[in-house]
């Protein structure tokens, strides 16, 4: 069931009238039987998974709290680590780790046999998984209570507006919601409308109308040149952007109209003037997973320079490799690991020098970066990436005319909501415009999305 | 205060109200009055009216119907399907159009009623998406469907989508006005040329051979992306042959051929379509006209310009191959 589909629309109706009749557990039993509804939508064949995973954390941090003995919390903590990550390695990593065998068997001159394994990737499982193991260790770190509500605890690994891709919440913040009634207030509705409007224009209008143009490029960089490949790659950012950034409007709006608040997940990471700056704004709830359960329990900064560095890198190379079973997004990650640690030395003699001319540099050369390292995320191969690389670099002219007027008129859609919400420093920013400015902004967005939709397309992190 | 009562005061909120008028505003001067879904000639609703207006219209007493997708638009040639059964200049009236279909068949024929229950025979073509019920519904769907329709052709997204559009007209409408705002940019709104036979042109040429190879995946794939069973096309089908047999017509239904790489492809990429549609084509009675395989009635590659239109030499031998069909089954009776 996609935000963006009529039956999501019908199945939001009914759970936001159902909701506000129930008190505190009939909340929760009705989030839980939504979510799950939601889910099985996909496939019902993975609720099992969904409900296992659920079980264990739940029984897990449960033991894990019960217990002061250091040897026994840390078996139940390998316990949860094992079982979460043995189902995203099995489902997402085994084929991709079974074929990279074969290709270096193949490259030792070798004759392997290639097994087709066939194994489906349960949608939301990179999400979900991140999710209940946050709990568990947060448990462990006694950061966070364990929880004694089943019901509340499986809401909070299925809440279907950001189950399947995110925002990646923590326990300390999203389970506490659930102990308590739900009553959205005015604002709660209208901002969380506002919210989803907001993600449907930016995933629709923007990402969806951009994605022909992509394809197209990326599909055949031969018979582009390298200003249109240029183009291409920008469009994608854009993309990109607009599809997840738009997936995390939309959640969150859902959510908030339900009276559960979502934490931010993008933070105009465009505007940044450094990779480090990047990563502070673009997809945050993963980021700062990354940072809490990864980076710092690696040593973080505190080994000094190289470990530092190290630390960045293998934490960026595995954030890379959440994206995806495949080697362009190692590389990925690897791009922006290097990155970090590159701007990290830089910055270590170096303070921040005001001016605007720096800052416009800074942005230009962020944004290059980023860019660049989009190729690899977006190509489906390493060989296509180099495809697009060997003609980003060949340097032959001839812009194309429809696709540089789909990307200016891009980044001025995404700019008449970025702007605003960036200089307010708030998201909802449209709310304080004069009513009229207002109502015109809303039939517009409304009419744009419209206008602009074609077949619902799903969101791109959902094969994620 | 209770949610509906919040929901109640919000939508009371000025911006809100400002903002449901101009969408009303939309729905009324827009996407309801008839004239927006006429404006552009070449879009899949306004195609309908160029039907109407400069064929239908403009026949004066049409003894054969032909309707169906743009693949029987271009195999069979009113005049070559007039010269080979003996008929007057005239007789035969071939209203294909692209991606037409039988809810297309049915409605034009509601609509031109008078005119085309003169005729004796009605040939319909059918198409193997036909069975698809993922198919996306047309603009002609979006336009013409009314509500019962919408509900017992389509099942799932596509039923409630059709409900929502059948509502709120601007869901509807988006297609068409998405392209007529196109067509006033580009300041040229361009109209359906038609063949001296009658018949829509849409293409600037009608070559008289084509391509030995071409690539029928593309097509193909598109035809059956998300396949499964849908038996809304068939149930408009039925509803055309009742109405036009209580009329007094004869109705045939028509195969056009394929490409065997088409069908091929078929039989190997989509066998769960290609099953479906074998089990349909054995269940009629009496057998569809026409033909299948390209190979089996003498046609060759070239006999086509893509995985299915026939070029205009495939289309003489297509008709001629009818009138034996039709001469053979004992067409004209009376």
């Amino acid at each position: 069931m996609l935000f963006h589909s009529p039956t999501f629309f019908v199945f939001f109706a009914v759970v936001l009238l159902l909701y506000r009749r129930l008190g505190l557990a009939g909340q929760n039993h009705l989030s839980l039987v939504a979510s799950y509804v939601f889910f099985g939508w996909w496939d019902w064949r993975f609720l099992g998974l969904l409900a296992f995973s659920t079980a264990v954390d739940f029984l897990v941090a449960q033991r894990i709290e019960a217990t002061d003995d250091a040897a026994r919390r840390k078996r139940w903590l390998w316990v949860s680590l094992g079982v979460n990550l043995g189902l995203l390695a099995f489902f997402k990593y085994v084929g991709f780790f079974v074929d990279s065998a074969v290709d270096l068997l193949l490259a030792l001159g070798l004759t392997p046999h290639r097994p087709v394994l066939g194994i489906l990737l349960p949608i939301g499982i990179s999400f979900y998984t991140f999710q209940t193991m946050a709990y568990t260790i947060d448990v462990y770190r006694r950061r966070t209570p364990a929880t004694r509500d089943p019901v509340a605890f499986a809401v909070y690994v299925a809440w279907f507006p950001q189950l399947v891709a995110g925002p990646i919440e923590r326990a300390d913040r999203l389970l506490p919601q659930f102990s308590e009634r739900r009553l959205p207030t005015r604002h709660q509705l209208g901002s969380g409308a506002l919210l989803m409007l907001i993600g449907y224009f930016r995933k629709v209008a923007i990402a969806d109308t951009v994605a022909p143009h992509v394809d197209r490029i990326f599909s055949d960089p031969g018979s582009a040149s390298s200003l249109g490949i240029a183009l291409g790659v920008v469009l994608f950012a854009l993309q990109i952007y607009g599809d997840f950034a738009g997936y995390s409007d939309i959640a969150r709006g859902a959510s908030r109209m339900l009276g559960v608040e979502l934490m931010q997940n993008f933070e105009h990471p465009y505007f940044s003037t450094s990779i480090t700056e990047f990563w502070r704004r673009w997809h945050v709830s993963l980021s700062s997973w990354l940072r809490d359960y990864l980076y710092i329990p690696l040593g973080g900064n505190r080994g000094g320079p190289v470990k530092t560095y190290r630390n960045l890198m293998l934490t960026m190379l595995l954030g890379g490799l959440w994206h995806g079973a495949g080697w362009n997004f190692v590389i990925w990650g690897g791009l922006h690991g290097g990155a970090l640690a590159v701007h990290k030395l830089w910055r270590r003699d170096r303070p921040a020098a005001p001016g605007r001319a720096r800052a416009i540099a800074s942005w230009a050369g962020t944004m290059a970066l980023v860019c660049l390292a989009w190729i690899f995320f977006r190509a489906h191969s390493f060989s296509e990436a180099m495809a697009v690389l060997g003609g980003l670099f060949a340097f032959t002219g001839g812009l194309p005319g429809g696709t540089a007027l789909v990307a200016v008129a891009a980044v001025g859609a995404l700019l008449v909501i970025d702007v605003p919400q960036f200089r307010r420093g708030e998201h909802e920013a449209i709310l304080r415009w004069p009513w009229w400015v207002r109502g015109v902004t809303y039939a517009g967005l409304v009419l744009a999305t419209l206008l602009l939709s074609g077949s619902p397309s799903p969101f791109i992190y959902f094969q994620f | 205060m209770p949610t509906a009562a919040r929901l109640r005061s919000l939508l009371r909120g000025k911006a809100t109200r400002l903002c449901l008028a101009l969408l009303l505003l939309v729905e009324l001067g827009v996407a309801r009055p008839d004239w927006l879904w006429r404006l552009v000639p070449r879009s899949g609703a306004g195609i309908v009216d160029v039907l109407e207006t400069r064929v239908i219209a403009r026949a004066e007493a049409p003894q054969i119907i032909v309707m169906g997708s743009s693949r029987v638009r271009d195999a069979l040639s009113p005049r070559d399907l007039e010269r080979a059964l003996r008929l007057p200049t005239g007789a035969v009236l071939n209203l294909g159009l692209t991606s037409g279909t039988p809810f297309d068949a049915v409605t034009l024929y509601r609509r031109n009623r008078a005119k085309l229950r003169t005729a004796r025979l009605l040939l319909v073509g059918l198409e193997d998406w036909y069975l698809n019920g993922a198919m996306a519904p047309t603009e002609r769907d979006r336009r013409f469907a009314d509500l019962s329709e919408r509900w017992s052709d389509w099942d799932g997204e596509l039923r409630l989508s059709l409900l929502l559009g059948y509502v709120w007209r601007t869901y509807d409408a988006r297609d068409v006005i998405r392209e007529t705002l196109q067509a006033l940019a580009r300041r040229r709104v361009r109209d359906v040329p038609l063949a001296p036979d009658g018949r829509l042109l849409w293409r600037a040429d009608e070559p008289q051979t084509g391509p030995v190879d071409v690539d029928v995946l593309a097509e193909l794939d598109g035809f059956f992306r998300d396949d499964r069973p849908g038996l809304g096309r068939r149930a408009q089908l039925a509803r055309l042959i009742a109405l036009a047999q209580a009329d007094g017509l004869e109705v045939r239904l028509l195969r056009v051929p394929w490409r065997d790489a088409y069908l091929d492809a078929r039989h190997t990429r989509h066998p769960a379509a290609d099953a479906r549609w074998r089990a349909w084509i054995d269940s009629l009675t009496p057998p569809p006209l026409g033909a299948e395989r390209a190979s089996a009635v003498g046609l060759l590659p070239t006999d086509f310009v893509d995985y299915g239109h026939l070029a205009g030499r495939g289309a003489t031998l297509f008709a001629s191959l009818i009138a034996d069909q039709l001469r053979t089954s004992g067409w004209p009776a009376r």
